[in-house]
Order: C-alpha cells, then structure tokens, then sequence
C-alpha cells in the first residue's frame, strides 16, 4: 500500500507516527487466542488509540488548512444546499417539443424497443439487447438468448452506454488538424493508394469474419499490403500452448455445467476473458446443488493476484507467476500423465499437500473435471493444461475444442515487432490503424513512435483522439458499437450481429467502412458490406427471411464452432515437463505481472466515469491504478 | 429542477442537428418483437404473393368492437361512419373516396384492405404509422360487418328484425333504401 | 419600565406586534396565491404557437377523434403529438396553399421537425401515464377541458398536485364509462352511483402514495 507523505508542519503528524497499523501489529505479533483479544482491549484504551479512532481519515490525514474545520465547512455547505432549494420557486421554464415528420411505423413514444445487438471486447462478441427510447439507446443487458450471454452482462457491456453519448468523443475527420469531409477522404486515400503500394493494416484482434473478408480482398488487391494485429491485453500465449499441446490453433472453450472439479490454473475464468459472463453462469450453477446434482462443484484456485474468482474458490494457492509453470508440471505427474516429471523443489511452502489433494480429486473425476490455463499464464501451463485435460478424458465432455474464433490467429507481439522493423526499413507506404492506439500501448522496446514518424502516409480510425491520432496524418472517427452495423464471434464461435440503435453521433465510421476505401469497389456502407459478405455465405434463397430472424436474435442460429476432433501429444508435454524440471524453481528477484485492469482494461475506457467510479474486486480501489505487493514482500527481506 | 437532464418523448434537444431528442430508427434493424414473421398477419399476402380472403384471426364481438372504434377514430372523417364516402373532411373538399358498399368492394378480399391501410391508395396516406397491424385487421373485419349490414336478403331477418325495419321505413320518409334493392 | 418608556409607546409596540403577524399573513397569502395563480401555473395561458392549429375547428367542426392524431394515448404514458405526416393525410388536398399551412407542408417536405411549444409541461420529477388513466375511465375532458372548445390550445386546470389529488381523492366523482372516454360533451346524470359502479367495476384503485408519481 502506498504512504502518503504529509508536510512535516501539520501537528498531528508526530502524534500520529506513534500509532499505526505497524505498531498494533507488533503489539499483537505473539498474542494468540484470548490473549490476542485481551491485547485489543488493551490497545483500544490507550490514548493514541482513541485519537486514532476520532480521526476520520487516519491514513490520509490532516484537516482542511486555513483553520476551517470540517464541521463549520459542513454547516456553510448545508446552508448553501438549502438555499439552492430556492431554485424550486421559479416558475418552469417553457419546453419546445418537436414531433416527427414521419414518424417510424413500430415506435410508440414512451414506450421502450429493444434490439439485439452484440459488443466486442479483445475481438470476441458479447450478446446483448439493448433498450432504446425513442431512438436513443439507454441500457444494455444480456441477449436472453445468446449463448455467451443468457440475459446477463459485464461491466464493459453495462458501462458502454455512457460511452456513446461521451462529449470527448472525436467528432470530426481531421487532415493535419485540420477538419476534413469523408469524401475528401476517400479521394485522397484512393488516390494516393496504388497496387503497388506498400500498404500496412493494424488492427484488434479480429473474429468478425465479414471484416476479415474485407482486410483480405484488400490484402489480394495488393500484393504489397500486410495485415497486423496488436491488442495490449493479448491472448498470443492462449493461441502458443495450444499450437504447443496440438501441432495446430485450436479454440478452447470450458463447459462448467458439466464439471465437477476444477483447477484454475492463475485463471480468472469467472470474471475476465471471452466467454467469463457464461463461465460464470454455468460454475455457479453448479454451486446451488439441484436436485439432480446432489454434489456441488469443488473449486481448486492458484493464483499469483487475488481475483474474483479465488475468492469463490474452495481451495486457493498463491502463487508466484514464475513457478506456476512448475506447479502444472508437477500436478501433471502427480494425476499420472506418462513420464511426467515433477521439478525438483516445486513444494514451496506446503504446496505440495494441497496439490496431491487436487490432484487426486482431479483423476477421481475423470471426465467430468477441468484443468483451466488464464490467459496470461505461459504457453507451456496452456499446453500441460491441455495435456493433462485431455489424459483425464476430459475432451469433449467439459472441455471443447473448436477451430480458432480469431480471423488470423498467432503471436501478436511478434507481428507487431515485425510491422515495427519494415516501419524502420522504411518499407511501408502507408499505415491504417483502426480502432487500435499503438502509440499509447505498445511495447516501450518497440519504440513504436519514433518509428511511426518514418510511415509516409499514417491513418487512424478511433472513437477518440488519442496518442496515436497525434501521430497521424489522417484520423477519422470511428463509430461506437452502438452506432454500428458488425459482426463477430462468441467465445463459442456463435456469430454475432451488431445492429445500430441509433445513427452515428459523430458520423462515425466502422473498420470495414475505412478498410472498403482499400478495395477496387471503393467505400460502401457498413450495412451493405454486412448483408452482402452474409449473402454470398448464406445463400440467396430465403435469405431476407433468415437475415431478419438473424437480427432480431442477435447470432445467427446454430453457428457454434462445432468441436473438432484433436487429441493433445503426451510426448510433447512430457518434454515440457522435462523442460521446466530443468529450470531453476524458485527464483530470486521479483516477479512482474501486468494485468489488464478490472475496470478500465488496457486504459480504452479511462474516459468513462461510471467505470472509474466502479471499485475494482477485493481493492475496492476507484479512479485509480496500483502496483499490488503482498505485504509480506513489503517489507524487506533482511528484517522479516 | 422542473426539468431535468433526461428527454421526455417528442422533447427538443440541443445534441442532435435537427433539434429533435427522438432519432428515427435505422434502416434495416429488427427490433423485438418486430420480427414479422407472420406474412399474412403483417402483410395481407399469401404465400403465393395474393391477397388473403379469410382474417388471420378469428372474429370475435371484440375484434369488432375494435374495428368499431377504430374506425370511427381513424376512417369515418373520409369514408363515414357508415362507410359510404361521405365523411366530413370529404363534405370539406377531399377526395371522395369508394363506397363500401358496392359490389366490386364487396367481393375484394380482406388483405386488400389491409394493404390499402398499411400503404396507403390513390390520395388516402399510409395509416400504418397510427394503426398497428392488429387494428388493421380489426378494422378490416368492422368494414366487413359494415358491408353485411347493408346486404342482408329481408328473408335471412328474424321477425323482430323485420318489424323494426318497417317500423323504421314508414317513419322516416328519407331513410336509406331498404335492403331489398341491392 | 415608565422611566424609559413613554406611555404611548405601548400603543406602538402593540401595533407594531400586530402589524408584523399581520404583514407575514400577508405574505404568505401573497406567495400562496402566486403560486396557484396562472403566473405560476399557465392556466388558461394561450402560449404562442408555430401554427395556429385549431382543436375547436377539428375536434367539433369535423369530428375528428382524439385519437386520430393523439394515437398511443391507449398504450403509452405519452399520448403522442402526430408527425407532420399526419397533417398531411388531410391538408394534402384541403387548404393546401394556406399560408398559414406552410410549416407544416415545409416540415413534410424536408423532413425538418415542427416545434410546438409544449402545453401541458407536469415538472420532470412527475411521472404520468396517460394510458392507465384511459384505461380506468378517466376522460380526456377531465384533465384537458373541453379541447373542443378551443381555438387555441390552453391548459384547462392548474396540473398542479392539489389538483391531482383532488380526483385520486374521489376518483368516482371523475370516471366515466371507457365508450365515453374521447367523448367531450359528456356529462353524467348520476355521477355519484354510477362512478362507484365504474370504480368497482374497472376494478380502480387510485393510489395516493409518493412513489406513484414521483420515482
């Protein structure tokens, strides 16, 4: 936790320093039992103590300066609020009402309509209905019917409402700062974009496949152009371990429903990651023993950060994130997977007790148990997971695997890297970033911004100005997902549409309307490029009939990413648990994770009050970020 | 304080260009409920594209009620509460509309009416903005109920019936002709 | 006590006493009056219009339902202002070179909207449905007066919640029967058992608590 310094001239200060949760701590150190209590009594009739306990903010300190103090600042407030009160005795002002001169035929004013539509987050959709009055959408809940949804949401999805109508939202096309049309746009872009040009895309991570559709006509189109995709909250070690356990990219997707135990491995499946808002449903149905399931799931939890879900764990192990990989190594040996090697020196701290116990649970459970990666835990956890998944017969009963949901799977960080160095060489032409702000997140060892300078012609789409529009000849606005017409993938593959409620504030464009502007037929409307891309797959027959249930559903029905059939090498993890045997298992120095935050994520939503002002789980913290340390790491190790 | 920072329906507002709060919806998007599924029910065609001759839902004293009202409210200004045409906005210089009553209208079938209200005909507009597909049909059976009044064979009357009709003949000289000429 | 004060000032301090409860009764009964005056309220205020449409020539010359314009009154809170399309369904051939008509032929035409200053404007914190009061038999007239005797829209009745109580108090002194609704001449013969029957029989139950209007 930080310290605030205050100035040495505040009076209290001293006084203080004599009383805080250090020296209770070392007052209680060896009080046990009644005596622990009979020390708190002690302590609470000391004097410091009782200052203590009428300090209001003991941490945070000193009272307002300039002699005020809080009770006569109260008193002035409270006057102030009263007399505002007299604001109630105006007469009320006249109001204008302005009718429709058509007015559409299923509106009813007042009366709320609710469309099904989808948000993405990291690429994957999320389902959601959204209720829109009189034209304007209010609020966002779950698509009752969508597979990732079930009627519920995130906080993403709740919060992104306020988003839309976010006055610091970019709201022109701007050239050079200066504002420029659409059209004005368009013609410079396609004049200045040739076959040959040397053309590079950047994009999210990209499941939508209409907008893949897109990016590859135009990589067709020029033989020179290659695609990116960078996200900072990334799933590139998710996508390696199963490249790793498998030989190809598979998608993997959990069904708690069915699982009777589960051992996350530094996973927090219930609250982050695609699919969390169903994960959690399914797990916590689990925990309300029906009558049919007369046992309630067990929960085995390690984690290098307190999450959400350890804290619904049954048992959780903290753990650092360097020996995690250990940790799956081990717990592959111990459920038996064929010539497993357990890392010498992987019980840290009675580790192993709990992880015998787990282990034993897991093979008693044999396929109706789940081992769970995080997404940010090593490719080689992801690949043991796999393993030790797929010995346990767990495939295909809790655990399912499915062809990739991303349009263009693979190591994000690399792709950037390689983007950077052509930047470097001085071999791109011109960079289309959309909807992404490389500037503000990409590795600092990419030095991306000096580089980007060296980009002849740089263009970005964005819902704000942002870094990276500083960078940019051109920035065009982009269009809020409720602005938008869209698609992309479920957790499950489930392709999901996104419907506009209302016309973009700001004439806001989409990552296929600007990707269009690239291709021979010039730029078209988000709309017309969704209908026509789902045309050509669904067919023409019917399709008006289909595309419309499509809609008003929010997915199109049964296109789930059906399980593929794929069994993980044991070989190869026996090698991988060879491998981490070999590494030295408990390391010195400190561990580093970064994670997005719970609430603002990768830092796109800082903009958003209601998601600052939401306390992040178990810190409770609020318009603010920090480093956690354990307090035992706090203090340093020569004094402990 | 009497007004706060939220749009009542049909409210002025300073954010969008036009000055209206209330946005029209998108082209193209599927609300709830507006799915429309029912082609018959939402259009007046069958399958093959024809007008439908049988209501798509049943005919019940309540649906004519409806019809009723909802004819008086919406249709009697132009084609009179009786149906013939002679509504007062006519009596003020609209467009005489058809009667009713003649025989061609008689045997139109029912979806042609729908389609008529929904999309409008000759000089009458579209009512598919004030109407919903259900008053619609409602109406359309009212029109019905409106059409059988009049042509009703003096035979098919049970004998009060008849006696009220005559009663009603011989004191009003000017009264509408009696059945029997149609 | 004489020694400082003359004898008169008695009389002054009396008067003076008197005098300030008198000016406070005073006040207030000023400010109470203001307040349920028309300058507060807009009662009976003809407000100035984009066009001068007349309810009187429509509702009683041509004996156009309420509802022919003032459509989801029977399913909405808001009973609805017709689009310039509605207008238009007529004065596409009746008075169509009026110019006075021209707003309304120029908002059909360009799609840009009318803007009616709002008549019966309840402060925000209120939340009326219109529709539930349709429901219970409770007549536009009782609320709006009588609309067909309108020229120029003006708001009947105070809308204040004295006013509103007044029929939540006794809803069977206002219900009529649901036929007569959009009616605007009707009066009851019997108002006090026949809205009682009403009240049983549309099953009414008037709320008078807070949360019913104000959320």
């Amino acid at each position: 936790m930080t310290k605030f310094d205050h100035p040495a001239e505040v009076p209290s200060t001293s006084r203080r320093s004599r009383i805080d949760l250090a020296s209770m701590r070392e007052h209680l150190q060896d009080a046990r039992g009644p005596r622990f209590w009979r020390s708190l009594d002690e302590l609470a009739e000391t004097e410091e103590f009782q200052e203590l306990l009428h300090r209001e903010f003991p941490e945070m300190g000193v009272e307002l300066p300039g002699g005020v103090s809080r009770r006569r600042f109260v008193q002035l407030m409270s006057a102030s609020l009263a007399l505002g009160g007299l604001t109630a005795c105006t007469r009320q002002p006249l109001e204008k009402i302005v009718p429709y001169a058509q007015q559409p035929e299923s509106l009813v004013p007042g009366r709320p309509l609710y469309f099904a539509t989808s948000m993405t987050l990291g690429g994957v959709a999320s389902g959601l209905l959204a209720e829109s009055h009189m034209g304007r959408p209010t609020k966002v809940e779950g698509n009752p019917e969508h597979p990732a949804s079930l009627g519920a949401t995130d906080l993403f999805a709740q919060a992104s409402v306020l988003s839309l109508y976010d006055p610091d939202r970019s709201q022109v096309i701007t050239n050079l700062n200066r504002i420029r049309s659409w059209s004005a746009f368009v013609e410079d872009t396609r004049r200045e974009t040739l076959a040959s040009t040397r053309l590079r895309l950047l994009t999210g991570t990209v499941t939508s496949p209409s907008v893949a559709a897109i990016a590859q006509q135009v990589l067709s189109e020029h033989p020179q152009a290659r695609w990116h995709q960078y996200d900072a909250v990334t799933r590139e070690n998710v996508v390696a371990g199963a490249e790793m356990a498998f030989g190809e990219v598979v998608a993997t997707r959990y069904d708690f429903a069915r699982a009777d135990v589960v051992v996350a491995l530094d996973a927090d499946f219930l609250t982050t990651g695609p699919g969390a808002v169903r994960y959690a449903r399914d797990f916590m149905s689990r925990r309300r023993a029906p009558v049919d399931h007369p046992e309630m799931n067990r929960l085995y939890a390690v984690e290098s950060m307190p999450t959400a879900t350890g804290t619904v764990a049954d048992h959780r192990l903290p753990l650092r994130p360097s020996q995690l990989a250990g940790f799956a190594a081990a717990l592959a040996a111990e459920v038996g997977l064929p010539d497993a090697v357990a890392p010498a020196g992987a019980d840290v701290g009675g580790q192993g007790e709990w992880l015998r116990a787990a282990a034993r649970d897991l093979q008693a459970h044999r396929g109706s148990s789940a081992v769970v990666a995080g997404d940010y835990a090593p490719a080689e956890v992801h690949a043991l997971a796999h393993a030790i998944n797929g010995h346990l017969e767990n495939i295909g009963r809790t655990v399912i695997h499915t062809a990739p949901l991303e349009a263009m799977p693979g190591d994000q960080t690399a792709s950037l890297a390689s983007l950077v160095d052509d930047m470097a060489a001085g071999e791109v032409d011109i960079l289309v970033m959309l909807q992404c702000n490389p500037v503000y997140d990409a590795p600092v060892d990419l030095d991306f911004t000096t580089v980007l300078r060296q980009v002849g012609r740089r263009i970005h789409l964005g819902l704000y100005r942002n870094e990276t529009s500083e960078h940019c000849h051109w920035h065009i606005p982009a269009a809020h997902y409720l602005e938008s017409w869209d698609d992309a993938r479920a957790h499950d593959g489930t392709i999901s549409l996104t419907q506009p409620l209302i016309e973009p504030l700001y004439d806001g464009k989409t990552v296929a309307e600007v990707l269009s502007v690239f291709t021979e037929e010039g730029s078209r409307s988000a709309h017309g490029l969704l209908r026509s891309y789902w045309q050509g797959v669904l067919g023409e027959s019917g399709f008006e009939t289909r595309w419309r249930k499509a809609l008003h559903d929010g997915f199109i029905a049964d296109s789930a990413l059906p399980p593929t059939g794929v069994t993980p090498g044991t070989e190869a993890a026996a090698e991988t648990t060879a491998l981490i045997a070999g590494t030295d298992q408990i390391p010195d120095g400190v561990d580093l994770a970064f994670r997005p935050d719970p609430t603002i994520y990768d830092g796109r939503f800082s903009n958003n009050g209601w998601l600052q002002e939401c306390p992040k789980p178990l810190t409770k913290l609020t318009w603010d970020n920090a480093a956690l340390v354990s307090p035992v790491s706090r203090t340093p190790r020569w004094s402990r | 304080m009497h007004d706060q920072p939220r749009h009542e329906p049909l409210e002025a507002s300073s954010l969008f260009a036009d000055g209206r709060s209330s946005r029209p919806l998108i082209e193209g998007t599927v609300a709830r409920g507006q799915l429309r599924e029912n082609r018959e029910l939402y259009t007046g065609l069958d399958a093959a594209g024809q007008f439908v001759s049988d209501l798509p839902a049943p005919v019940t004293r309540e649906l004519l009620e409806r019809g009723r009202s909802r004819f008086n409210a919406f249709c009697s200004p132009c084609h009179g509460r009786r149906g013939d045409g002679g509504g007062m906005v006519v009596q003020r210089g609209f467009k005489q509309p058809q009667s009713f009553h003649q025989v061609r209208l008689r045997d139109t079938p029912v979806g042609y009416y729908y389609d008529v209200i929904s999309r409008g005909f000759g000089e009458m507009s579209s009512y598919a903005a004030q109407l919903s597909p259900q008053d619609r049909w409602a109406i359309v059976a009212y029109i019905r109920a409106l059409q059988v009044s009049r042509n009703v064979p003096v035979a098919e009357l049970t004998a009060d019936e008849r006696r009220q009709l005559e009663e009603l003949a011989s004191k009003v000289p000017g009264a509408p002709e009696t059945v029997e000429h149609e | 006590m004489s020694q400082i004060f003359k004898p008169s000032t008695n009389t002054l301090a009396r008067v003076s006493m008197f005098g300030a409860i008198f000016f406070l009764a005073i006040l207030a009964w000023v400010l109470v009056t203001l307040n349920r005056s028309s300058l507060a309220t807009r009662q009976g205020i003809v407000l100035q219009q984009p066009v001068p449409f007349s309810h009187d020539h429509h509702v009683a010359g041509l004996g156009i339902s309420c509802l022919y314009c003032h459509t989801t009154v029977e399913e909405s809170s808001f009973a609805g202002i017709p689009p310039s399309a509605t207008c238009m369904n007529c004065h596409k051939l009746i008075w169509n070179e009026s110019p006075m008509l021209e707003p309304v032929r120029e908002s059909y035409r360009t799609g840009r909207p009318i803007e009616w200053t709002r008549v019966h404007d309840l402060p925000d914190f209120v939340y009326f449905d219109h529709s539930i009061h349709v429901a219970k038999g409770i007549g536009c007239a009782s609320c709006h007066g009588r609309v067909d005797q309108m020229p120029l829209m003006y708001q009947a009745e105070s809308l204040q919640m004295e006013w509103c109580l007044e029929c939540h108090r006794a809803p069977e002194m206002f219900i009529r029967p649901r036929t007569e609704i959009y009616n605007m001449e009707w009066v009851s013969t019997d108002q006090e058992t026949e809205g009682a029957r009403l009240i049983a029989d549309y099953r009414v139950q008037s709320k008078l608590s807070c949360s019913v209007c104000h959320r």
